[in-house]
């Protein structure tokens, strides 16, 4: 048996894409709009669920030339454009990623839709609400969501989490470890 | 929280499973049903007699009643230095019930009952049919023996038989089996718990290796009693065993098919569609030797006049280029409708997907809640 292919994990994350057909044509008896959700991977290693969220919106009505539209986004959450910006105070352990604000919430697994509104899951976070048609973020719906109150503990277990990323961080940057 | 919430599309509401695994600042890891009706505040329950768990991962609801399982992921923290794991994953599923009755009779922050009922293959998904007449239920699990997403395919992991090891461009790919694709199909009193019949979907020498299924859950009658699934296969390739994953699961009891029993002729793969009313395969469609066809979709045609009226879409990865394809959802055995690509679409393997009409939401257009105000909420509620 050929051996399965090696372009699993190779991915270009956002953008637009017109995709054309290649054999047969597009129906014309569906419409909305179809959404795929997984980790926003882009090379192989580590591990597959370990990545943040990613979205492809593929318009189901063809347009000109039997094309269709497929838009590709990345959940754009606050801790998501945190860690492009201090990417050394996230860490990874097999498909979680920790940080002081906890385990991160990826909003890579699920796809909900109700009352034509639409809304990411994760096994550890919140439920993450996301406009179907630009795929930006609404709502983070940590608001609605009582009795998650911060326990004294888990902030302080944070707090030394920090600690160590810190002085990782500076071994680092003083050549102390490699 | 657990990924998957539960629509009740009479209502209009979700339902959550949020629960902790690290104890609160009373000692205690609560488990909590969640009630939203997608616009005001969410209500809570704590969830009474639950025992110890993995993961929750998904939760449906019938007419009355809120379905969730466990699933078994294991974490051993020295297995991420490339020590091996010591530990395989449950090899039952864990199920529990809970009256939505019972919810509407208790004040907000209340605990409710759960029935507890065991069942002895492991599972990953959950679907409902939402008739619970004479509060008999008819669960289908996708059954996940052996299946452990704490495997990877990492430099250390060799191949079994052959201890050879992995191309690198499948590290980070998960162990999925091996084992047929199974659904199993449970009628449950959800009063007592008691498991009255269970039938089994699976075949030996075909749609090996599940990935994730898709169902028509856009008619109030489909929902009713449904007839059909969907799901997409990556076969089997023998010599693509991780040696960990053999060690661990060679004795599992819950497996359809023993690791030392395995089919040595590979199997392609494949995209099939379960009947749920005879629990057998009736259509499929294999595909190219070394494709890998994601989970698929379920797209209803305009009008539809059947559960199986409309298409199944699958991303498809091949060498290049990859490919989106269409299924007629009732005849998946003459191949795709269409196959569309372009050059620039490159989407790495992905996992659920859902379809929507082109009905507009009905929150205000731009409708956003700043982070502050939402992490503000929740501190303080």
């Amino acid at each position: 048996m050929a051996q399965l292919t090696r372009n699993l994990f190779y991915g270009s994350g956002t953008g637009e894409h017109w995709l054309s057909p290649i054999a047969g044509e597009w129906p014309q008896d569906i419409e909305g709009a179809a959404f795929v959700i997984g980790p926003d991977k882009r090379e192989p290693g580590g591990h597959w669920l370990a990545h943040h969220g990613f979205i492809y919106r593929i318009d189901c009505t063809a347009r000109e030339n039997g094309k269709v539209h497929v838009l590709a986004r990345r959940v754009e959450t606050p801790l998501n454009r945190l860690r492009a910006v201090v990417p050394w105070l996230f860490g990874k352990m097999s498909a979680l990623e920790f940080s002081p604000f906890g385990i991160t919430n990826l909003a890579n697994t699920n796809l909900q839709i109700l009352n034509n509104r639409m809304f990411v899951g994760y096994d550890i976070g919140r439920p993450v609400e996301i406009n179907p048609e630009s795929l930006s973020l609404s709502a983070l719906l940590a608001a609605m969501m009582s009795g998650n109150r911060l326990s004294l503990r888990y902030c302080c277990w944070n707090l030394k989490f920090l600690w160590r990323r810190i002085q990782l961080q500076i071994m680092k940057q003083t050549n102390f470890i490699s | 929280m657990a990924a998957h919430p539960a629509a009740d599309y009479e209502t209009n509401k979700l339902y959550f499973v949020n629960y902790s695994q690290v104890p609160n600042s009373d000692g205690l890891r609560k488990t909590m049903i969640c009630e939203w009706d997608t616009k005001g505040k969410i209500k809570h329950w704590q969830v009474e007699n639950i025992g110890r768990f993995d993961t929750i991962h998904d939760i449906k609801s019938t007419r009355n009643y809120l379905v969730f399982t466990d699933l078994p992921f294991i974490v051993e923290p020295a297995s991420i230095y490339g020590k091996p794991r010591k530990h395989a994953n449950q090899d039952i599923c864990q199920m529990w019930i809970i009256d939505k009755r019972e919810l509407a009779n208790k004040t907000e922050g209340d605990s409710v009952r759960a029935q507890y009922v065991r069942l002895d293959k492991p599972s990953g998904h959950i679907k409902v049919d939402v008739n619970d007449d004479d509060d008999i239920l008819t669960v289908y699990l996708q059954h996940i023996p052996a299946t452990d997403l704490g495997l990877v395919i990492s430099p250390h992991e060799k191949k079994h038989g052959s201890n050879e090891s992995y191309d690198g461009d499948y590290e980070g790919f998960i162990s999925v089996g091996p084992q047929p694709n199974a659904t199993g199909k449970h009628r449950i009193n959800a009063k007592t718990g008691e498991v009255i019949q269970s039938e089994y979907c699976w075949e030996k020498d075909a749609h090996w290796n599940s990935l994730l299924w898709t169902d028509n859950i856009y008619s109030e009658n489909v929902r009713e009693r449904s007839r059909f699934l969907w799901s997409t296969t990556m076969g089997l390739d023998a010599s693509f065993v991780m040696d960990s994953a053999y060690r661990l699961y060679e004795n599992a009891t819950s497996a359809f098919v023993s690791m030392k029993d395995l089919p040595e002729k590979p199997v392609l793969p494949s995209i099939v569609r379960t009947n749920l009313e005879t629990m057998q395969y009736d259509d499929a469609y294999f595909f190219e030797e070394g494709d890998f066809a994601h989970p698929p979709t379920f797209i209803p045609r305009k009008n539809a006049k059947s559960e199986d009226d409309g298409y199944v879409m699958v991303f498809l990865n091949k060498e290049k280029p990859k490919e989106l394809q269409l299924f007629d959802a009732a005849n998946l055995s003459q191949g795709p409708v269409v196959r569309m690509s372009v050059e620039d679409f490159n989407p790495p393997v992905m996992l659920h997907t859902t379809w929507k009409t082109p009905t507009a939401s009905d929150v205000a257009d731009g409708y956003k809640i700043g982070m502050f105000r939402d992490l503000w909420g929740s501190l303080i509620t």
